[in-house]
């Protein structure tokens, strides 16, 4: 009986957690738009006015609009797109949502010659000379 | 002198590559996961509490624990015994040129200069370390007929001849315990040396790691060697407990096992005289007692075996050296490392490295005393019918179902999209311009994994290995107690422990990782 009584509970929690998935799902179809736009000021590499979280929909049009006081490079991994911004010049990144997940958003300086200071490729021992800026989180639908 | 000299050369060497230059560890590769939601986690938790009651309460209500599980045995058929033949020459031949191209790609690293990724840390921290982990679990003990250095030693064996005695004889006490001190060494290197994310530095540590085990294998035999001091053939034979194949040696026409004449000392059942998956022995074993066998997923963790006390040490180690794997990147472990950081930063020394390496020590300890203390409670709640050294010696494989299943909703996102970096690598992974599979001009693609995909199965995955784990501890239980009902008392200590194990990695994937 006491076994009957335990799994009973336990059923009240799963009928609850249906019923949040449900209302989740329903919530994400209310706010589709066709572009998000996020605005963000950076001052030597690091955010000053901005999110440091975004989160986006899967699919969704992502525009960060960039200004630095600085010319630097800003590098979204898992999608790997880089983008040169230079200093007080207004300038955007844009990208298709269409993988979900967590990503970073890094910043590394832009050295002598236009070249930036990362192996962007490697992902192995030169993670010290990007700075963390904020992350990008695309959440399903 | 010469030798101490050679020895203080060898240690500064080491030493020198281990220092840290920042804390960029966790083996190599980057994470996109996104954490649980929090209904996927209340769900979870609920179904595993369900789950446990309906287990134990409705599903075994009768049933001794004597019986052998239920197996087919494959090797009776002449084509399977030719296929395994022919297989297992391949996957030799290839696991040689594995390891070979990959200490040449560590030691004379071009990615960085050809702005790719390098082979030898994409495969051994993604495709060997997560990959054949899986592989292990999910299909069998691959990890014994792949080991490269077994292999080459054994070709060596074939050339210059088979010691029939080992030249030193393996000292009882020390048992498996260079094993755990191992693979402790190795859980440091992953989870908090930054070189191993380097080719170079991981080439050299795996030159050495290489040259220790042929010296070993030649000093006191092969397999007493892989048994007692290899840290990865003892932990990938704990995961291949679980898998659904196995080796086995029966015994003789009269009852006697061949486990008697093993010198790398298998563990003796007195009710389960046959030999599983214990390689010295099928060595030894005359063809006709060889069986190769498919069992059902986990019945390997249930013969109730009681493993040496070193060998329980090694198994909670490693089981908590997965769950310390994510609970190192939650917001949790930042804050224990917050309030750690001025009582710690007196000592000299890196301080963020002392305070992880302090991390990968602690939670193995934390562990095992949980552990300890409830195989008290299981031997007290039967009326001392499981005495309490012979529970702590069997109960531990009742918790490889739910480390497995943390370890696989743990790495499942990661192996997916990180592990596709192998795909363009093995066309030309010593960056000479081959193109041998056509692939050098594949790129990943990371939405392979939804999110919502990865979501459902990791929560399916714990639950179920949660559910198979209580199902394991009760078979375990059967064995070792006299009747049913002693059996499902004992039992509510142990559901109390995996509850909260299980609780404790659905609450781990719920957490966002912190860089």
């Amino acid at each position: 009986m006491k076994f009957v009584a335990v799994a009973f509970v336990a059923m009240i929690f799963l009928i609850v957690g249906c019923g949040e998935i449900k209302s989740h799902q329903n919530s994400h179809n209310q706010s589709e738009s066709d572009k998000t736009e996020f605005e963000i000021n950076i001052s030597n590499g690091s955010l000053v006015d901005g999110q440091e979280r975004l989160v986006v929909t899967k699919d969704q049009n992502v525009r960060l609009i960039i200004n630095s006081g600085q010319d630097l490079v800003i590098h979204l991994h898992g999608y790997d797109i880089e983008k040169t911004i230079k200093a007080n010049q207004e300038d955007y990144l844009e990208f298709h949502a269409h993988a979900t997940g967590r990503f970073l958003v890094n910043t590394h300086a832009l050295l002598e010659g236009g070249k930036d200071g990362h192996d962007h490729k490697s992902h192995s021992s030169t993670e010290e000379s990007e700075n963390l800026l904020m992350t990008i989180e695309v959440h399903p639908k | 002198m010469k030798v101490k000299t050679i020895g203080l050369v060898i240690l500064s060497v080491v030493i020198f590559l281990m220092l840290p230059t920042n804390l960029f560890a966790h083996g190599f590769g980057e994470r996109y996961d996104l954490p649980i939601p929090l209904n996927y986690f209340v769900l979870g938790a609920a179904a595993t509490v369900a789950l446990s009651f309906f287990v134990i309460g409705f599903f075994f209500k009768t049933g001794s624990g004597q019986d052998d599980y239920r197996r087919i045995n494959l090797r009776r058929f002449k084509f399977f015994r030719v296929l395994t033949l022919i297989f297992s020459l391949l996957i030799k031949i290839l696991a040689v040129v594995v390891f070979i191209t990959l200490m040449i790609s560590g030691l004379f690293d071009r990615s960085v200069a050809d702005g790719r990724e390098n082979f030898a840390l994409v495969f051994v921290w993604i495709i060997w370390w997560v990959g054949l982990g899986y592989v292990t679990a999910l299909f069998g003990n691959l990890w014994a007929v792949c080991n490269p250095l077994q292999i080459l030693f054994t070709w060596f064996e074939l050339i210059f001849g088979k010691q029939r005695v080992p030249i030193l004889k393996w000292p009882k006490k020390l048992d498996a315990w260079p094993a755990l001190a191992l693979f402790l060494l190795f859980a440091w290197i992953e989870n908090v040396y930054t070189g191993g994310s380097n080719p170079f530095n991981l080439a050299v540590l795996i030159g050495f790691y290489s040259i220790i085990t042929w010296v070993g294998m030649f000093l006191f035999g092969k397999h007493i060697w892989l048994k007692k001091c290899d840290p990865f053939s003892v932990l990938f034979a704990l995961f291949a407990r679980f898998s659904p194949t196995e080796i086995r040696v029966i015994a003789d026409g009269e009852g006697n096992s061949i486990c008697e004449k093993c010198l790398s000392g298998c563990a003796v059942n007195p009710d389960l005289p046959d030999c599983v998956d214990c390689f010295e022995c099928w060595e030894q074993a005359d063809d006709s007692m060889k069986q190769i066998s498919v069992r059902f997923w986990a019945s390997g963790l249930t013969r109730g075996e009681r493993v040496s006390d070193a060998l329980v040490a090694f198994h909670i180690t490693a089981l908590s050296t997965v769950t310390y794997d994510g609970l190192s990147e939650t917001p949790f472990w930042l804050e224990v490392q917050n309030s750690l950081w001025q009582i710690i930063d007196i000592i000299p020394g890196n301080t963020a490295v002392l305070i992880e390496s302090f991390g990968t020590l602690l939670v193995p300890v934390i562990f095992a005393f949980l552990y300890i203390q409830i195989c008290r409670l299981i031997s007290r709640f039967s009326s001392d019918e499981m005495n309490y050294s012979d529970t702590v010696r069997s109960f531990v494989f009742s918790l490889v179902p739910i480390a497995l299943a943390y370890n696989f909703a743990h790495y499942l996102s990661y192996l997916l999209i990180s592990g596709q970096s192998i795909i363009p690598l093995i066309s030309d992974p010593l960056f000479f311009g081959w193109d041998i599979f056509g692939t050098v001009g594949y790129t990943k693609d990371i939405s392979i994994v939804d999110a919502k995909f990865a979501w459902v199965v990791s929560v399916i995955a714990i639950v179920l290995g949660h559910v198979i784990s209580v199902w394991v501890a009760h078979k375990i239980s059967l064995r070792r107690t006299s009747n049913h009902k002693v059996a499902i008392r004992s039992q509510y200590p142990m559901l109390l422990l995996m509850v909260f194990y299980t609780a404790v990695s659905l609450w781990i994937i719920a957490q966002p990782i912190v860089e």
